[in-house]
């Protein structure tokens, strides 16, 4: 993801914030449902309707990163993803692609009607 | 995931629910399929139009279809019979959407969008393809990819016909051809446009079902709280974390669905179709919402049924998948149990319809321009490879009995582990190589059919719970950057200009 986001060589710029958030949740929430005691039972106290090691994987792990990274991706898109200058140069270069193959077949096609 | 096992639905001998509103929601459903195909088939005239909507479907309508495609009839059949057999831990292959979809927008999204800008590529092969400046590479993706079709296929299309068997009480058989041949009819008419407001369509009807389930579970459960608070009292384990299986096998699945994501050639397809690349902005966001709703359902009936054959408002069940079934059936009302199985017959010609389409474009496309030649009319050829597709899936899923259901395990894992490190890491990577991109093809194959065979039969099996796909990822990689670094001197050379200005970007 990191790789993706990486523009030109510049690094990932701003995201890194909400990157270094995203590991750190995935992270911490993972080694918590690991390392906290295994105690679920009929007493357990329910964080939003589950017991505490279900709720961090649930709303931690499964719920957290959307909040986040779909957010920051919408918001640095111009700046980290894609602009409308990129857009315009890519399909300059497109043209510019059908041009040639265009001029190309069409001196073969006088070339096969000279030697005709 | 739509892995999309519906496996699940293969093993859930579906009881029949054919009663005039079933029916009557039924015949609408196929109704409203019928005139969408009819209006896009006006609109296909060109290959173009054919396999990618002519690059022009806007934000909502790919993000919808997107979302219909990325689920299966597994996501409301099979999900929730899994969470019902082994508690939170099947939660693991979902959990991963948290990521998948804003990932595949920055790694792969805007590089193969621009891609179709500056070279009208069509399939995930073309970019493989143009990324390596290889035919070899662009014709082994392709059979890569037309192996792993094969097995989704028929998979699906047996799944197809257990749905509408229950539905309209024909017969599983009559149910593979009835479900096949509305499929085929529009994938052939109106090619991938037919499909992608088809996938409108039946993404909308998916999420409203999952939605009104999920407010129907926690209101006859009193609450998530007092469901949790019903199965804690006899089946603490269920609600642990991992649930009943091991962390190393959760980890596992979590691996393998939050990277294989990206291999997916039915989803990571679609970005070529839309209309502007800067719509990419809101797509992530968009998608992930969506595959939050038609997964509500996915969670809140396998630990809903749980609680409630606990309690005993149900009865047991005779199999795990039957959890969806058994809750329609016997708890919601009528209507609702109809519009469900109507979107789980949605959801599977959904799959089907975005197979059949990636199957002909690798058969009339990609193989072809492996060989050097290019067909004339690749349209007509699109469809004539449609027809003949659906009919080799049809009868595979007829005849092929229980190794049906292996067919459908490896697709997911094939897809992965032959495509995520040429096509995903290729496309962000300079050092990569066409060397390195072919071993990672091979090594996939190879090493996902043999692992998935053996597992199959039960000649071997990794400890702990850990996925024999998993396994041939991580090979798959491996193999990819070790052959990329031993031909690292042709690396920079190999870059086309065009598809090293994308690349950059």
């Amino acid at each position: 993801m990191v790789l993706g986001a990486a523009r030109e060589r510049a690094g990932v710029g701003r995201l890194a914030i909400p990157f270094a958030f995203v590991i750190v949740t995935l992270t911490v929430g993972f080694c918590l449902a690991l390392g906290l005691p295994a105690n679920e039972g009929s007493d357990s106290v329910l964080w939003l309707g589950l017991p505490l090691r279900a709720a961090i994987v649930v709303y931690g792990i499964g719920l957290m990163p959307v909040v986040v990274l779909p957010v920051a991706y919408a918001l640095t898109f111009e700046s980290q993803t894609l602009s409308s200058e990129d857009v315009e140069r890519v399909r300059q270069l497109g043209r510019l692609r059908i041009d040639t193959a265009d001029a190309e077949r069409k001196l073969t096609a006088g070339d096969m009607a000279d030697s005709a | 995931m739509s892995v999309a096992i519906p496996l699940g639905l293969l093993q859930a001998a579906l009881p029949k629910i054919a009663q005039p509103q079933v029916i009557a929601v039924g015949i609408a459903y196929f109704a409203v399929i019928i005139a969408i195909s009819l209006w896009a088939s006006r609109r296909t005239k060109t290959a173009s139009d054919f396999f990618v909507a002519g690059h022009g479907i806007g934000l909502i309508a790919l993000t919808v279809a997107s979302v219909s495609t990325s689920v299966s009839g597994f996501a409301f059949i099979g999900g929730p019979g899994l969470i019902y057999a082994v508690g939170l831990g099947a939660m693991f292959i979902v959990l991963p959407a948290s990521v998948t979809n804003v990932m595949g927008a920055w790694v792969l999204a805007k590089r193969m969008r621009l891609l179709g800008e500056a070279r009208g590529l069509m399939t995930v092969p073309d970019a493989i393809g143009a990324r390596y400046r290889s035919r070899s590479a662009q014709g082994l993706s392709g059979v890569a990819i037309l192996v792993g079709i094969v097995g989704y296929m028929a998979t699906n299309a047996l799944a197809m016909g257990v749905v509408v068997n229950a539905i309209f009480g024909v017969g599983l058989g009559w149910g593979i051809w009835l479900g096949m041949s509305v499929t085929l009819a529009y994938s052939v008419a109106g090619g991938i446009l037919a499909g992608i407001y088809n996938d409108v369509f039946q993404g909308t009807l998916m999420a409203v079902a999952s939605v009104l389930v999920f407010l129907f579970i926690l209101n006859v459960g009193g609450g998530l709280g007092e469901i949790s608070r019903t199965i804690l009292a006899t089946d603490p384990k269920f609600l642990a974390p991992w649930g009943k299986l091991t962390p190393l096998a959760v980890l596992s699945f979590f691996f393998v669905f939050a990277m294989g994501s990206l291999g997916q050639p039915q989803g990571v397809h679609k970005y070529y179709m839309l209309r502007d690349p800067l719509q990419l902005k809101w797509y992530p966001l968009l998608k992930t919402l969506g595959l939050v709703l038609v997964l509500l359902l996915y969670f809140s009936v396998g630990v809903g049924v749980k609680a409630f054959v606990t309690s005993g408002r149900m009865a047991a069940l005779s199999a795990p998948d039957q959890a969806t079934p058994s809750l329609l059936l016997s708890v919601t009302p009528l209507l609702l149990a109809a519009l469900v199985f109507s979107g789980v017959a949605a959801a599977t010609m959904s799959a089907v319809n975005s197979f059949i389409n990636i199957g002909a474009s690798v058969v009339t496309h990609d193989l072809p321009v492996a060989f050097g030649r290019r067909l004339k009319n690749e349209l007509a050829w699109g469809r004539a490879a449609t027809v003949v597709i659906a009919i080799v899936a049809a009868l595979i899923a007829q005849h092929s009995g229980t190794m049906v259901a292996f067919l459908g395990i490896f697709g997911w894992g094939l897809f992965a582990s032959t495509l995520v490190p040429a096509l995903a890491v290729g496309l962000n990577w300079e050092g990569a190589t066409r060397v390195g991109a072919l071993a990672s093809i091979a090594t996939g194959l190879i090493v996902t059919l043999s692992l998935e065979t053996a597992s199959y039969f039960k000649v071997f099996t990794f400890p702990s719970g850990v996925t024999a796909s998993a396994v041939a990822l991580v090979l798959s990689l491996l193999s990819f950057f070790a052959v990329s670094w031993i031909t690292r001197r042709t690396a920079a050379a190999a870059i086309d200009p065009d598809v090293r200005m994308i690349m950059e970007m």
